[in-house]
């Protein structure tokens, strides 16, 4: 990075940036999701239509903003992409396979979550107004959707856990036992994909292993990675 | 042992000190016993419908594919003995023997799931065959994660005379998710087959 | 390879494993009918005990240091007792 225009220092500004887009990002997700929207715990699979639709002209107000939230969420979700993008491209010395992967498979997940987002945006636009039987289809389809992003989103964990492996340096970004938890984490998300088959039980969309245990396994994935960066950004400080 | 030690990397001088395997292999174990709570849980609700259920199964075929992980990992066990006293040829051939017995565990349950399907049986007809279907593609995901696991560890065997470094480290880790594997299955076969 | 040294690289636990497994398979031999809470005790009895024979033979935690060992066999015991309580809360038609 010698012989760019950006100094150092402002490389590191800009990593802190990406650091707190992601901070900005769990924050918006987690209150718009949980707090504002109600979507925790999620709704009954098994719910009729008629429910459904009761959900959305109760809660409609909430929903909207509780998604808008999910939607600003996104836009930080993008810069974070960028950034954890780019550490991996530091890992690897150049601007690598593994650093696209691991930008490429988030910033797609971002812009799934944005549709998924969209959609229930489109629920909660008119609910009074749509057909209960077709609210249902939709609903399905933002669950589906939601947990569903769960293959499209494993590359990440892949791409990081080959980084971390690979990593020879002295002091890695990423130390092995970092690789291990991603390599874990992407087993344990395999749980969600039966969530298509069920509206009952452990597998379905609100079920333990297809919601609750992802949930706790992004949590702990999050955390790791985010410390890691953090001491990464405090030791590029420390050697300027 | 002589000339073993790996170097020019961050990785530990043995697979003890290797944290992140151990926690991984914990955790997964946990994740399924979780799982298998979850089986015996529901199963609480009606327990006549799992034994009814379970009496569709093929025990047979459960009992020889054990024996073939069993079997498998005692392959895998030799395969490091032998790389140990740095007989790389003779640790090959028993580590293909082992992925041998894996791709025979593979075929079985392609064998089973057949049966199953011709019969009109699917992961939605019931409760207990959710379980039983969501149980078996799990662990056999991890079947073909732990074979291909193997078969990157086997390609990496020293060529005749050239000792590459760190590759009993890498076959051990390798050996010790497979035999994790193995496990998983020793426990599913007694909950998901044999448990009335 | 002489037979020794094949039941000396863990060869003895195989055989161990294979009787096990055998043994359980008949014990569980009836599969139409509902057996026992005893019984599904004793299967798990087993499926734990081959548990912790691959754990500390095949896996060769029993040369691993203290923390591990003391890990695992917590997973077993942990693992064994929450299987054993949930099938007897069920059998006991607490759910119901």
């Amino acid at each position: 990075m010698s012989n760019a225009g950006i100094s150092t220092r402002s490389h590191i500004t800009n990593q802190k940036i990406g650091w707190w887009c992601a901070i900005a990002y769990l924050m918006l997700f987690g209150n718009g999701f949980i707090m504002v929207a109600g979507m925790f715990p999620p709704p009954d699979p098994m719910l009729s239509a008629d429910a459904v639709k009761a959900m959305f002209v109760d809660n409609k107000l909430m929903i909207q903003i509780g998604f808008l939230m999910m939607m600003f969420g996104c836009a930080f979700g993008y810069v974070f992409a960028a950034y954890l993008g780019q550490a991996i491209s530091e890992v690897e010395g150049k601007f690598g396979i593994l650093s696209i992967v691991t930008f490429g498979s988030q910033f797609s997940t971002f812009l799934l979550l944005g549709v998924s987002s969209l959609l229930w945006e489109l629920l909660a636009f008119r609910p009074e107004a749509y057909d209960a039987n077709t609210m249902l289809m939709f609903h399905d389809l933002v669950w589906l959707s939601f947990i569903l992003l769960v293959p499209p989103t494993l590359p990440i964990y892949g791409a990081m856990a080959v980084a971390a492996f690979q990593d020879r340096s002295a002091v890695p970004i990423f130390p092995r036992w970092y690789g291990w938890l991603c390599a874990w984490a992407l087993v344990l998300f395999l749980g969600g994909v039966g969530c298509e088959f069920f509206f009952d039980g452990p597998f379905a969309w609100d079920g333990l292993f297809a919601f609750y245990l992802p949930l706790v396994d992004f949590t702990v994935f999050i955390v790791a990675t985010l410390t890691l960066l953090w001491k990464h950004i405090k030791r590029q400080e420390a050697a300027l | 042992m002589n000339e073993a030690t790996p170097t020019n990397s961050n990785q530990p001088e043995s697979v003890y000190g290797e944290i992140g395997l151990w926690i991984a292999i914990l955790a997964d174990l946990t994740i399924f016993t979780l799982m298998f709570a979850t089986v015996l849980y529901y199963r609480g609700f009606n327990p006549e419908l799992y034994v009814q259920s379970q009496a569709r199964l093929d025990q047979f075929i459960a009992l020889i594919n054990t024996l073939l992980l069993l079997t498998s990992s005692f392959f895998v066990v030799l395969s490091i003995h032998k790389a140990r006293s740095w007989d790389w040829p003779m640790s090959g051939r028993f580590l293909l023997a082992g992925m041998a017995c894996g791709v025979g565990f593979i075929g079985m349950k392609f064998i089973e799931y057949g049966d199953k399907f011709e019969a009109g049986i699917n992961l939605r007809t019931n409760e207990f065959f959710m379980f039983y279907f969501m149980t078996t593609i799990l662990h056999l995901v991890h079947v073909l994660i732990g074979l291909g696991v193997l078969t990157i560890i086997r390609l990496g065997f020293p060529a005749r005379g050239v000792v590459a470094k760190g590759r009993l480290f890498a076959l051990e880790a390798g050996g010790v998710f497979w035999h994790m594997v193995d496990l998983l299955w020793v426990i599913l076969m007694a909950v998901v087959y044999l448990a009335r | 390879m002489t037979i020794r040294e094949i039941l000396d690289a863990g060869g003895r636990v195989w055989l161990i494993l294979l009787t096990l497994t055998i043994s359980s398979y008949l014990l569980a031999e009836d599969f139409a009918t509902r057996g026992g809470l005893v019984i599904m005790a004793g299967l798990f009895a087993f499926a734990f005990i081959k548990a912790r024979l691959i754990i500390r033979h095949f896996m060769e935690v029993k040369h691993a240091p203290l923390a591990l060992r003391i890990a695992f066999d917590v997973w077993a015991v942990v693992g064994f007792c929450s299987l054993v309580g949930v099938a007897w809360y069920g059998h006991e038609g607490l759910l119901n």
